[in-house]
């Protein structure tokens, strides 16, 4: 007669044993997935450009474990040095209106504790054409603002601009460390990091994070709301 | 061309390929030739549909799903300056995305679909009982909560360690222990009678 124990152990594996089988990888499925390989842009190589991404986490040779690369000591670094980010969404019209709903600033606390120099280009008002109509999507114009004086580039990405692939990362701009660029983004949930050097990936360190990081790299929430509704 | 390989177990869970490498078909794919990725797919292609039917519960997502991380991750391919382990990075991209279809289906009001075309498919192809037993084990699964599902797959299904499943999912190793713990008991209690009878 069968133990608890051994009932238990018998019914587990008939369960995994059931959801291991039953899935078959067709010949045509895998075409299918050529073909839109094929129509892809290609990879590119390299860590050249600000659009480049490494990745976080990198498997050790041989080994069979992961390691952490040293981006994680350099974000870590990064935070001490009191790397700030901030997010601007502009409205319709007006002088920067909020968008209801929007984590506008991600920390004005942290931007009032900024040395003057650095919190001036992100309290000054920036042009705003407005709400753009992009077909039946409504477009808002988000001035991304990160404060980093010793990096040397500093760029965005977020699945509004296809995570920077075929060279569509926003390239910010540099105020004396304050790096800033304004770009369209439609409304909706959207999600974003900043590149930094070319190969340096930073999520919004005093925005939420995302609950989904493609590509297994960190990245955080904004939510653009349509200000027309 | 034909690439012939092996595969053997590390000890991540993962099987490592040689003959050629995933490393060397990245390198390949990187200096121009995207036909060595049509290898990559094909090694990988199965394992990640599993995956995916498994946290989707729906075949048509779940192909759509894979391919869409299969193209994710072409594009990002020279994005990594390590390529030796091309399946567990592979797998982070698959269940990011499949979180991803998750969310979508809650926003748009549907949930976790059982594909009952595909369960009624494998039950004609198996033999009646066993086609019975996995449409009621799926459906078990289904009632599961998102993230004790996604633990329990890549623990008992795909047979993952725990630190690789923590590098995959971004969750620590004693949540997903815990997550685990709960979907066995829960998977247990809802088919304990079906498996008795």
């Amino acid at each position: 007669m069968m133990s608890g124990d051994e009932m238990e152990s018998a019914l587990e594996a008939r369960i995994t044993s059931a959801l291991r089988e039953g899935v078959a990888s067709t010949p045509e499925a895998r075409e299918r997935v050529m073909r839109a390989i094929r129509a892809s842009a290609p990879p590119v190589r390299g860590v050249a450009d600000d659009a480049d991404v490494v990745a976080a986490v990198a498997p050790t040779r041989g080994s069979g474990r992961f390691w952490r690369s040293p981006a994680f000591g350099l974000l870590a670094a990064a935070s001490i040095a009191g790397v700030i980010a901030l997010v601007r969404a502009i409205g319709v019209e007006g002088p920067i209106p909020e968008i209801p709903g929007q984590r506008v600033v991600a920390s004005r606390r942290e931007a009032a504790r900024a040395p003057e120099p650095v919190v001036a280009p992100v309290a000054a008002p920036v042009a705003a054409p407005g709400a753009l109509a992009s077909g039946r999507t409504r477009v808002a114009r988000v001035q991304f603002v990160f404060v980093a004086p010793q990096a040397r580039r500093v760029a965005v990405v977020g699945d509004f601009n296809d995570w920077g692939l075929n060279d569509s990362a926003l390239v910010a701009v540099n105020h004396q460390g304050v790096w800033s660029v304004t770009a369209p983004v439609p409304a909706g949930v959207h999600r974003y990091a900043f590149v930094v050097d070319g190969k340096e990936w930073v999520a919004d360190p005093s925005a939420p994070r995302s609950a989904g990081d493609d590509f297994g790299l960190p990245s955080s929430a904004l939510v653009v709301e349509d200000s027309t509704k | 061309v034909t690439h012939s390989h092996v595969t053997r177990g590390d000890s991540t869970g993962f099987s490592t390929s040689v003959n050629p490498t995933d490393a060397a078909l990245v390198q390949r794919v990187l200096e121009g030739d995207v036909e060595s990725f049509a290898v990559l797919v094909e090694r990988h292609h199965e394992r990640c549909l599993r995956i995916a039917l498994r946290l989707l519960g729906n075949s048509e997502d779940a192909e759509e799903t894979v391919q869409d991380a299969f193209v994710r991750a072409y594009r990002a391919l020279g994005r990594y300056e390590e390529r030796e382990q091309f399946a567990p990075w592979l797998t982070r991209i698959l269940v990011n995305r499949c979180r991803t279809a998750m969310s979508r289906r809650v926003r748009h009001g549907r949930t976790f679909v059982d594909d009952e075309l595909a369960i009624a498919a494998a039950a004609t192809r198996d033999s009646a009982d066993g086609g019975m037993w996995r449409g009621e084990v799926e459906r078990a699964l289904a009632a599961l909560p998102a993230e004790q599902r996604e633990a329990f797959v890549l623990k008992h299904v795909e047979e993952l360690e725990y630190e690789a499943m923590a590098e995959i999912t971004g969750a620590g190793v004693s949540a997903l222990k815990m997550r685990v713990k709960r979907a066995r008991e829960r998977l247990r209690a809802l088919l304990e009678g079906e498996h008795d009878s």
